[in-house]
């Protein structure tokens, strides 16, 4: 008798959920199923019973531990707005559109709370001195105790933005404790870096809010490409710098960047299909 | 399916207004901040803590504090009020507010023009420094506090000084051409500063002030004779100027004459400048603001006589607060009475001097006669007045009214004979007496009149309109009679000597000045004037009685008519600085017409940064001749204008000059400069007299040139100056003078050293030495006499072998003036004294010889010789002055 998938996590699920069996009702479909014989009855072997239940019970088993272990829960978002998810221990994180987080819900909460992020989201992790939060990537992992920090981790890189308590961030050996305040970005093939975030602009595509005290231009456009992916390119490699101070709430990312470059006399110009490619260019005045 | 569809219709209809609602509510939403005072970049970080959505550059940022009122506004109205001052301004953005430079205002130049006066007594300063700190961009303001300066537009920094003033530091926006009018307040702090003829002038403008100011706080310390504060005795401490012994004879500016000098009296020329023959001058200390002497270099809104210029400015009266100053010196009481009309508007000054030692001159004269057995008295009367008011008409004018007036009366006579009994073989007696009579009157009187009205037309045109009136009127006389007469048989033998000299000089003048700024330190200056002259000159000697002289012709009266205009280009090319003037005069009198160019050429620029340099050409022409003539033994020049025959005086001169600070408080100048004079006109040797004045004149040139050196410290507690002149000045006539052999000029002084010496002994008092020397006059000496063989004039003339060939001893002397000043504080009444001493060494200065016959008993009778008698004028003379003021409190402020 093969056992279909169906079958399967039918039984799986019933298994879970403490199964008990109706047995009067099995014993009834059983008899139903009995065609009766004339003449003698023939009694089934007992030997023979055992072995169907034995492989029956095994494969059981087998697919119940093949399942189980190969089970991950995912959070995506492919939609442009935020989205919010609430983990088993309780710690909610706000998901950036196109970002994922995978987590093993078996083994989530036991020793460990262990993640893996692809993209941008925003945590705020249940204090839990027993159980170390542990988001990781290839290259680099971060360990919270009780936080709220803003992560971003793509293409191998890990920047994280604190904005409550603190977190360590480790690449290898690495060890770098990053406090409120502060913004660290690991990276394969380079040192990590380490600055002072006040205005935590990595948090605008969640906020809205963008805050420039005397911040380089490299500086803005880098939170532009951080938070919504907006890449600049200047023409001939001509680079312009200039400092901005300034603040913006729920603005559109491309009119900020308009207006950035305009205080700079920098003309922008979309370039691509995508509406975050823009080539700008700069006589550098003043 | 309609319920869902009518209800989402509903839900837009509701919120789409909505939206709109909150679209216009976030351009309209009002914000308020924290009230009071702020750096404008924490006012705007302020704004965006708010929630006001905008962006800016902080270096674009500047560094002021704004008032942040306690209402509240939107974004757009914050912006408006913070941005105020500043040359930013905002735009909505695409995502907020931006703020930007105002391009508007940074790319165009406007134009920045206004008065700068004293901030207390409303004066208008003359050459104060205006600068434009961003751009290094400076000017000056003319004669009228004047200035002009074109600027791109937005945030400028500016700084204004003038000597003896605290700098004004301002910084404005400029959004448009503004009238500026700034005012300095003056520096109570007691400047240890020279004034005079300082080089320390800030900016570009030094190059174009070529005049040397005369400051009054060093006139002030300087004292005179008699205690008589004369500006004209600091001026004669300069190198190059020159005068006769006490200043006898005027001033002499480089080899030039006596009448060769233009004296301007607010733009008036004066045809007088001294009293006493040149121990004072006309300029009370009390009127004058400001005297600019101007001996190469000349601006082109200078012409008319071909040696200095002496420009003199009155004060205008204080507008604000009334004082009145009362004093007196050895020689004369003055009074001077100032103040306000309508306040801040206008004003007036009274100044009076009189010379009240006259009554005490003639009695002291009487006694002394008495004593050297003489009759009679000397008698000197000097009184003048100066009349200024001021009032502001509109926004953008003023008009000036002033007056001066002045009048010498000398009287002297005396007479004395003496009774000699010669011893005779023959026993006879013979009683002789020999009586000698001297009179001399001279009375001279000096007016000049000018309404001015100046007007600022824009932003970078000014322009003053004057109407003149100047005249001179003198009237001098003498008779002398030395005689002889034998008692017993009433033989009477003597000779006598009279004179009359008559000189009336009227000018009446119209006149337009202006000046254009075209930016770039670029100022174009031009001017229209016209005149009327009515000369009448008489001068006659004769040896009959005065009354026997024939009265006046109306035939004498010559009516010139002058006009004269004036263009001047003021610029700079890189490090060279440049003035190309050019002056047209057209002259015309009886029928005879002249007309004359006379360029001028200024260039200078600095060689580095403690030395510059500096070049002029200039031409200059006299229509009007001071003719020279000693014969009564006192100056009776007599002024004639160029008519038929007679063409005007005209000189071309070059100069050039370095000047070297080494230090900000030491300058050492070094100027050479070559001059020739033509067309110059003077009495033929033998009898002068009016009747034939115009012909019995001889034509020649003349040559002048030098070298001068000045070193002075213009700054601490030991200032002064000193300096050395080596010039020589040569006249060539033709064969009626000196038989056309070049002859020295009379005041050729090969040497001249001259020293100041301001020790500042206090906070308010300063000890003054000043000790000049000169070599002597070249003076026509006479040694020997010929007997007349006509029987026309005197008995003995005097023969003279080389015109001008006697060297003079030379002249030098010291003096010592301490000057004090006291007020109490808080006090409205300030005391100032004078204590000194002229002539410390008591040296005897000849003016002039004087040959007298003496009559006494030689061997065989009755001899006459011939007696030289060296006539000076001041002995050691003590100086005493004191004044009172009583007005606004001097408040000073030490210490700093």
């Amino acid at each position: 008798m093969s056992l279909e998938q169906n079958d399967i996590d039918q039984l799986v699920t019933m298994y879970r959920e403490d199964f008990t069996p109706d047995v009067d009702r099995g014993l009834r479909q059983l008899h139903g199923r009995l065609k009766p014989s004339a003449g003698r009855i023939r009694r089934l072997p007992r030997r023979r019973l055992l072995a169907v239940a034995a492989v029956a019970l095994l494969v059981i088993a087998a697919a119940v531990v093949l399942l189980t272990r190969d089970q991950q829960t995912y959070l995506i978002n492919d939609s442009d707005a935020l989205a919010e998810y609430q983990l088993p221990d309780g710690t909610s994180l706000t998901l950036q559109g196109g970002s994922q987080v995978r987590y093993d819900p078996n083994t989530y909460n036991l020793d460990a709370r262990r993640l893996s992020l692809d993209g941008q989201a925003y945590f705020e992790v249940v204090p839990d001195q027993g159980r170390p939060f542990i988001v990781s990537n290839g290259t680099a992992a971060l360990h919270v105790t009780g936080t709220a920090f803003n992560l971003r981790s793509r293409n191998e890189e890990m920047e994280v933005e604190v904005s409550e308590g603190s977190v360590i961030l480790q690449k290898g050996t690495e060890k770098l404790s990053v406090a409120a305040m502060e913004c660290a970005m690991a990276k394969p093939g380079a040192p990590m870096i380490h600055q002072p975030a006040p205005n935590l602009n990595h948090h605008a595509w969640r906020t809205g809010v963008l805050k420039f005290n005397h911040t380089p231009l490299e500086e803005v456009l880098s939170y532009l490409s951080d938070n919504w992916g907006i890449k600049c390119e200047w023409k001939d490699g001509k680079v312009c710098s200039y400092t901005v101070s300034g603040s913006y709430r729920g603005g559109d990312a491309g009119s900020v960047l308009m207006d950035i470059a305009e205080l700079g006399g920098v003309k922008v110009r979309s370039t691509g299909t995508d509406g975050k490619h823009f080539l700008l260019e700069g006589s550098c005045s003043q | 399916m309609t319920w869902p569809r009518c209800s989402f219709a509903v839900f837009l209809a509701v919120c789409v207004p909505f939206l709109l609602f909150a679209q216009t509510d976030s351009l309209s939403q009002r914000y308020t901040l924290a009230a009071g005072e702020k750096l404008l970049e924490d006012a705007l970080i302020a704004l965006t803590e708010a929630g006001a959505e905008l962006s800016y550059r902080p270096d674009q940022l500047p560094d002021i504090v704004v008032q942040v009122p306690a209402d509240s506004y939107t974004v757009a109205g914050w912006l408006d009020l913070l941005l105020r001052d500043t040359e930013l301004t905002y735009v909505r953005g695409a995502a907020g507010y931006l703020i930007l430079l105002d391009r508007e205002l940074t790319d165009q130049r406007f134009t920045l023009f206004g008065m700068v006066s004293d901030g207390q007594s409303g004066e208008r300063l003359i050459g104060a420094t205006v600068q434009l700190l961003d751009e290094q961009l400076g000017t000056y303001t003319n004669e009228y506090g004047f200035y002009t300066i074109a600027t791109p537009g937005g945030r400028r920094r500016l700084r204004v000084t003038y000597i003896g003033y605290r700098p004004l530091e301002t910084e404005l926006i400029l959004r448009s051409d503004s009238l500026l009018n700034l005012n300095l307040q003056p520096n109570r702090e007691l400047p240890q500063v020279i004034v005079t003829s300082t080089h320390g002038r800030e900016g570009e403008a030094r190059y174009f002030e070529t005049g040397t100011r005369i400051g009054r706080a060093e006139v002030d310390q300087l004292g005179g004779p008699g205690g008589e504060d004369d500006p004209l005795q600091l001026a004669r401490l300069l190198p190059g100027v020159t005068s006769g012994a006490d200043g006898i004879g005027g001033i002499l500016i480089r080899g030039s004459e006596a009448g060769h000098n233009l004296i301007l009296l607010d733009g008036v020329p004066v045809y007088g400048l001294s009293h006493a023959g040149g121990l004072f001058s006309i300029f009370s200390n009390q009127a004058i603001r400001r005297i600019d002497l101007y001996k190469d270099a000349l601006p082109a809104r200078f012409g008319g006589r071909i040696g200095g210029v002496l420009d003199v400015h009155t004060r205008d009266g204080n507008q604000y607060e009334n004082e009145l100053t009362v004093g007196s010196s050895l020689l004369s009481a003055q009074l001077a009475a100032e103040g306000p009309i309508r306040t801040g508007e206008s004003s007036f000054l009274l100044t009076g001097r009189y010379f009240w030692a006259s009554s005490l001159l003639r009695q002291y004269s009487e006694v002394y006669k008495e004593k050297r057995g003489r009759k009679g008295s000397t008698d000197y009367d000097v009184y003048d007045v100066n009349l200024k008011l001021n009032q502001k008409a509109g926004d953008r004018g003023r008009i000036y009214f002033s007056l001066y007036s002045g009048v010498d009366d000398y009287h002297n006579n005396s007479w004395q004979s003496r009774t000699l009994v010669p011893p005779s073989d023959a026993g006879t007696v013979f009683v002789y007496n020999t009586p000698t009579f001297r009179s001399e009157r001279v009375r001279w009187g000096n007016t000049v009149g000018a309404l001015r009205y100046n007007h600022v037309f824009s932003d970078r045109t000014f322009g003053n309109f004057r109407l003149s009136y100047s005249d001179l009127q003198t009237q001098s006389a003498f008779e002398r009679y030395d005689s002889i007469l034998e008692v017993t048989n009433h033989i009477f033998e003597g000779q006598l000597f009279s004179g009359r000299y008559y000189s009336q000089i009227r000018q009446l003048g119209a006149a337009f000045d202006g000046q254009h700024g075209m930016g770039h330190a670029t100022t174009l200056r031009f001017g229209l004037e016209a005149n009327a002259h009515r000369f009448l000159p008489q001068l006659m000697t004769g040896e009959s009685r005065l009354t026997s002289f024939p009265t006046l012709d109306a035939a004498d009266i010559h009516r010139p008519v002058e006009f004269n205009n004036y263009l001047s280009y003021e610029s700079k090319w890189r490090r060279l600085y440049y003035r190309l003037g050019l002056r047209g005069s057209y002259w015309r009198n009886g029928g005879v017409d002249y007309v004359n160019l006379s360029p001028r050429l200024l260039l200078a620029g600095p060689l580095s940064e403690s030395l510059d340099w500096q070049l002029s050409y200039d031409r200059t022409v006299q229509p009007v001749h001071l003719l020279n003539s000693f014969v009564i033994g006192l100056p009776s020049d007599l002024w004639v204008p160029s008519a038929a025959g007679i063409a005007p005086a005209s000189s071309p001169r070059f100069s050039g000059k370095l000047v070297w600070s080494p230090k900000s408080e030491w300058t050492l100048t070094s100027s050479l400069y070559y001059k020739r004079m033509r067309g110059l006109i003077a009495y033929s040797e033998g009898r002068q007299s009016s009747l034939t004045w115009m012909e019995n004149l001889s034509r020649g040139s003349g040559e002048a040139y030098g070298w001068e050196m000045v070193a002075q410290r213009s700054r601490g507690r030991f200032r002064g100056w000193m300096s050395y002149t080596l010039a020589r000045s040569d006249r060539t006539f033709d064969r009626s003078i000196n038989q056309g052999m070049t002859f020295p000029f009379r005041y050729d002084r090969r040497h001249a050293v001259n020293l100041l010496l301001i020790y500042q002994l206090g906070e308010r008092t300063t000890l003054t030495g000043s000790w000049r020397f000169e070599t002597g006059l070249a003076y026509s000496l006479s040694l020997a006499t010929r007997t007349n063989p006509t029987d026309d004039g005197p008995e003995n003339i005097p023969v003279v072998l080389e015109r001008n060939g006697f060297r003079m001893p030379p002249n030098h002397r010291f003096d010592v003036n301490l000057h004090t000043t006291l007020s109490g504080p808080d006090s409205r009444v300030t005391h100032s004294i004078d204590v000194g001493l002229y002539n410390v060494y008591n040296r005897h200065n000849p003016v002039y010889y004087e040959i007298r016959p003496e009559y006494s008993v030689g061997e065989e009778g009755l001899v006459s010789r011939e007696q030289f008698y060296k006539i000076f004028v001041a002995p050691v003379l003590p100086s005493l002055s004191y004044q009172v003021t009583i007005g606004k409190p001097v408040r000073p402020e030490f210490g700093k």
